[in-house]
């Protein structure tokens, strides 16, 4: 079964600062519409490139992508800084809308961008979990039920009434993830968050991730830049450059492909 | 979920396309969040008296530091008149409403821009922000009120004071269902529009001071020239102010009409908002 379909999806940015420059191509905009005629900017900008100058105003963070993902999937994405992948990341997690193209998802969604989201440092750790699990989308007594379970996870109890600020960013990150790994969700998205923790905590974390897909069919996209885990946790790979979607396939080999253009690039 | 097969293949939870619709409120979704408001108040409750040994007594001293000062400027140098009303009384109760709208429309206001970390990583349902503050200042404002009333009471008791009061009391909740609800309307308004231009936040500063002297605060209603009144009724908060002095002191103004015209404000603020802002939330994390 499908579960996320991504149809003609692009996005595009416009680069440079807000101010008089934006308001003339906003009142353009407006102009054009006025007059019952396309988005003038949609027709400009070049694909997104970290390194070479360019003379337009308006780049594409996305291009064009096309995909389906099924059911129980875990898909390692990969791909250069400026590829676009956090960028599909938060279209798909409603963050941001795209500027064309569609995006069909069936069941809950999760996203993990960033660990922490929400987190107050005046807050104990326990208020936070609450805090944390509520902006997840759980409810109160979603979270009263696994309390338990989070803070066994997160090996912080004893700093359980002790203010998130005088954490390390390791236990922060630890209780953060704990939270997150509880969610439960149909699809969830991962971005390269378990930089932070030790080893045995990201191994734990991958565990935890693997068990979600193997055992209850969950479907999960991963981002990172550590081909190890990606391949570990992944069974199949995407491989972003410039905002398009160059190829597909099973993970070792899209991990394998990534690393031969790396090498011929000699750049990111 | 789990057993569906082809057939069901185009049943799909969530559909994200490039621009919202006009009025997508998805109350559902917002209903399913509701526990995240609750948390977010107490967060803002507990959040801004950490670390202090006073704690929520602040809630209390604040308006009371801000009441002396107005009773020592506006009441024994201006000589202001307050209509008969002992000084504390009436300048606590107008501080109070005031503090309320005051904290509704700035916190709205600042929804988007004060949240974007929190926006940039995680989705939910945007307005439970500018709602959770407009409770949260609810809540503030009944802290508030409570000292209003206890020494409201001690005054009647002890003091012989005797104020008409009567059934406008009973209006009390609607004036806050007006006051709240214009303030969180027009926040949604500024901050909608705020996202990408910020020249309208220098504006509302001055502009909120400029409200507040418009709005029978510091001054008593009937001591205005009949000129000047009809230009300040325009301001729709003149008479949710008016008829909660009513209901405490039996004086000022009391007027049906001009309830209606402050209703009237506020249903078209909190739509207009609502439509801004649910075009705003769209893309505001690539301009905010």
């Amino acid at each position: 079964m499908t579960v996320i379909k991504v149809e003609n999806l692009s996005k595009q940015y416009r680069i440079g600062d807000i101010g008089t420059g934006s308001l003339m191509d906003d009142f353009k905009r407006f102009q054009y519409r006025l007059m019952g005629k396309e988005d003038p900017f949609l027709k400009v900008g070049k694909p997104n490139n970290l390194q070479k100058k360019s003379d337009s105003k308006y780049v594409w963070a996305l291009n064009d992508l096309n995909f389906q993902i099924e059911e129980g999937e875990v898909i390692g994405i990969v791909g250069g800084n400026g590829a676009g992948k956090s960028t599909l990341l938060k279209i798909l997690s409603r963050i941001t809308g795209p500027t064309t193209g569609s995006v069909k998802i069936k069941g809950r969604i999760a996203s993990l961008l960033e660990v922490g989201t929400g987190f107050h440092g005046d807050l104990s750790g326990r208020e936070n979990i609450y805090l944390n699990g509520a902006i997840m989308g759980l409810r109160k007594w979603q979270i009263d039920r696994k309390l338990d379970e989070i803070i066994d996870f997160g090996g912080v109890e004893q700093y359980l009434d002790t203010p998130v600020k005088r954490y390390s960013s390791g236990m922060y990150v630890r209780l953060a993830f704990a939270v997150a790994a509880h969610l439960e969700p149909d699809i969830l998205i991962v971005d390269e968050v378990l930089a932070v923790g030790d080893i045995d905590f990201q191994q734990k974390c991958l565990g935890k991730m693997h068990d979600s897909s193997a055992e209850k069919g969950r479907t999960v996209l991963f981002v990172s830049h550590n081909m190890d885990s990606i391949k570990q946790l992944c069974t199949k790979g995407f491989f972003l450059a410039n905002g398009t979607l160059k190829a597909s396939g099973p993970i070792n080999e899209i991990v394998q492909e990534y690393e031969t253009t790396l090498i011929s690039h000699k750049t990111l | 979920m789990k057993n569906s097969n082809l057939s069901h293949q185009n049943n799909w939870d969530l559909v994200i396309l490039p621009k919202n619709k006009w009025l997508d409120l998805n109350l559902r979704e917002l209903i399913r969040y509701r526990d995240l408001l609750w948390l977010w108040v107490r967060r803002d409750y507990i959040g801004a008296y950490k670390q202090t040994i006073l704690g929520p007594i602040w809630h209390f001293l604040s308006p009371v530091f801000s009441t002396f000062t107005y009773m020592l400027i506006f009441g024994k140098i201006a000589n202001l008149s307050t209509d008969g009303v002992p000084m504390f009384l009436f300048y606590n109760a107008g501080i109070t409403i005031w503090n309320f709208f005051n904290g509704s429309f700035t916190a709205s206001s600042g929804a988007f821009i004060n949240n974007a970390a929190i926006f940039g990583k995680v989705f939910f349902p945007r307005l439970i922000m500018p709602l959770a503050s407009v409770v949260s200042m609810l809540i503030k404002f009944c802290i508030q009120i409570s000292l209003f009333l206890l020494v409201y009471l001690y005054m009647i008791f002890f003091k012989e004071y005797r104020p008409e009061v009567g059934w406008g009391l009973l209006l009390i909740p609607l004036n806050l269902i007006l006051i709240g609800g214009i303030g969180f309307g027009l926040g949604l308004i500024v901050s909608s529009i705020t996202t990408k231009y910020r020249d309208l936040n220098q504006l509302v500063g001055f502009g909120m001071q400029l409200v507040m002297y418009a709005t029978p605060v510091i001054y008593a209603f009937s001591t205005v020239s009949s000129g000047m009144k009809k230009w300040l009724q325009v301001n729709p908060l003149v008479a949710p102010v008016e008829s909660f002095k009513y209901a405490f002191f039996g004086i000022g103004t009391f007027n049906i009409a001009g309830l209606v015209y402050s209703f009237a404000w506020m249903v078209i603020s909190i739509f207009i908002g609502l439509l801004l802002f649910n075009k705003a939330e769209r893309n505001f994390m690539d301009i905010v």
